[in-house]
């Protein structure tokens, strides 16, 4: 976690921020990131508020990072996988038990979405983290503590995966594939 | 365009959730740094121990810097925010021991003190809970400020919330490996400490479990904590986690581990104190291998740095944890706990002279050394007997 702080802490902002106004800022993204990672508005809040109400009690640390929403994010991505990891295993240990499988939320509108969440983690991710959270490769190889090539290429990977199930404009080579603050 | 666009554009103008109201964030992270300070408060357990190297700064024979404190409710401590003692009060359904913890606790406060809870795990290692979650962190801060304390992750604590204001320390030398649990001695808090009944010829090793009659017992004790600490050995204040099956009480170590004396206080049965083995054989030579070599061999690495003078455990007769050192004196032990009449109500008792056990000679042998046979504890003091020794906890602290 040190090294996450560390890599997000280039240099501390000359005013501490304002934890509302930021939170205002960011908190949207963090939660439409999230629910787009797992499909569930209740844990996808969940995970966010909880992500939120950390960084705010460290907030005095995180305010000084150059950019505090790499650190949520961290944060939110974390809390998502041990509360899915939990879940899964619940399921398992509840499945016998269960007659009916319950159905998959939002099925319609977060089709695209839920084709991202089949993809392997790190390419989903990838994914949110760019086209959701709109950060950059290299801040998305922060948060992930990957280099950047690993997230250029997952990237590329997830695209292309995304482009044999929704279609072409999916794909790597379709418009807008980059982020516009990077060179082509 | 963006494939992605649209469908972020529907995720970014999905309704947000009422949990990410930034109120009720706000209500999360306070709930956060509520979590967060009981788990400092439990991971505080403040063993005052490791003073440096007892090996080195103490050997058998030196005496210890005590301080005699007459009163903890009246005196004031000499350097406030140095936290001398600590005074153990339990919680349970005693309202009295909680009250006159609270109003310590705020004297101390005063006094510039931080009050603080103290309680004691199963291992019979103090913990620090914190009366305000600040003065725990500020009394942990104190204490490791002293540099003569290092702070324990805790261990479970059944024993429920206990109230504790820090009191006195005896003045010990800053290198001095000291283990003091918090003890139970508020539950008199007018009452005056007497004089440490210490022969002053005797061995330094040994410490006479000197206790009278339980309803001065915990005051006794304290004069006994602090009689072992005049006589050179370290006491350990022991609470148990049960109050029905378990009662107060403390052992006395030597240097090299061998525990001198059990001490336990049998709140029920009246008017004696039984002396009974509180700690396994196992806890006691972890207990003197930290005396002896100054370090806490619960880390690997001071396992593995243990000094070549240690004495192999095989050549210590180990204490057997269920004889008592003493015999235990005929006490009937009720596992239901009297509740006591209110600390701050109840008046000093005149003094009387309460002959405590019959102990015969019992014979410590420490490691490396011949065996001591000490003569039978002169267990005449002077404690005050009266009207509390009918309503005397089963159990006392624990």
């Amino acid at each position: 976690m040190q090294q996450i702080i560390d890599r997000a802490a280039v240099a501390p902002v000359t005013e501490p921020r304002d934890f509302t106004r930021w939170y205002e800022e960011e908190h949207r993204r963090v939660y439409a990131s999230m629910l787009a990672l797992c499909g569930d508005r209740e844990l996808a809040a969940d995970v966010a508020a909880d992500a939120f109400a950390k960084a705010l009690v460290s907030w005095r640390r995180v305010s000084a990072m150059e950019r505090p929403g790499g650190w949520v994010y961290q944060v939110a991505l974390n809390l998502l996988r041990r509360r899915l990891g939990r879940r899964t295993r619940e399921a398992e240990v509840m499945r016998p038990m269960r007659s009916v499988v319950a159905p998959a939320a939002d099925a319609t509108r977060l089709d695209v979405w839920a084709q991202v969440r089949v993809l392997p983690d790190r390419q989903r991710h990838a994914i949110v983290l760019r086209y959701v959270a709109d950060l950059t490769e290299p801040e998305i190889a922060s948060v992930l503590g990957v280099s950047r090539g690993t997230v250029a290429s997952n990237l590329f990977d997830a695209r292309r995966s995304l482009a044999e199930a929704l279609g072409p404009e999916f794909g790597p080579d379709a418009a807008g594939a980059r982020h516009p603050e990077e060179a082509p | 365009m963006n494939p992605f666009e649209r469908e972020v554009d529907n995720l970014l103008g999905e309704p947000v959730p009422a949990a990410l109201h930034v109120d009720h964030v706000a209500q999360r992270a306070s709930a956060i740094r509520r979590r967060r300070r009981v788990t400092a408060a439990a991971a505080t357990a403040v063993v005052v121990m490791l003073f440096g190297s007892f090996a080195v700064t103490r050997q058998p024979g030196d005496r210890a810097d005590v301080r005699t404190v007459d009163d903890p409710a009246t005196s004031a401590p000499s350097k406030p925010g140095h936290v001398q003692r600590f005074r153990f009060v339990e919680d349970g359904d005693d309202t009295a021991r909680q009250e006159t913890a609270r109003r310590l606790a705020e004297r101390y406060r005063v006094l510039g003190y931080d009050a603080t809870i103290v309680e004691l795990g199963p291992s019979g290692f103090a913990l620090v809970d914190g009366a305000g979650d600040d003065e725990t962190d500020q009394l942990a801060a104190a204490l490791s400020a002293t540099g003569a304390v290092e702070i324990l992750p805790v261990l479970a604590n059944s024993a429920g919330a206990a109230s504790c204001a820090p009191g006195e320390l005896p003045q010990w030398q800053p290198s001095t490996a000291t283990l003091i649990a918090c003890f139970d001695v508020f539950r008199s808090p007018e009452r005056s400490y007497r004089p440490p009944s210490v022969d002053p010829g005797a061995d330094p090793l040994v410490v006479e479990a000197n206790v009278a009659g339980v309803a001065d017992g915990i005051a006794q004790l304290d004069v006994t904590l602090a009689a072992a600490v005049a006589a050179g050995v370290v006491p350990v204040a022991a609470g148990c986690q049960n109050r029905s099956t378990c009662p107060a009480g403390f052992m006395v170590l030597g240097f090299d581990g061998t525990v001198l004396a059990r001490v336990e206080m049998d709140g029920a049965a009246g008017d004696r104190a039984a002396l009974t083995g509180l700690f396994s054989a196992a806890q006691a030579r972890l207990l003197g291998a930290v005396l002896r070599t100054g370090r806490l061999p619960l880390a690997i690495e001071r396992v593995t740095d243990a000094p070549e003078e240690a004495p192999p455990a095989s050549d210590e007769p180990a204490p057997n944890p269920t004889a008592p050192v003493f015999p235990r004196s005929p006490v009937t032990r009720s596992s239901a706990p009297v509740s006591r009449p209110p600390a701050s109500v109840a008046p000093p008792t005149p003094e009387t002279t309460t002959t405590g056990p019959e102990l015969p000679a019992s014979t410590t042998t420490t490691a490396g050394a011949s065996t001591t046979t000490t003569s039978p504890a002169s267990t005449t003091t002077t404690a005050p007997t009266g009207s509390t020794t009918t309503t005397s906890p089963a159990g006392g602290s624990g």
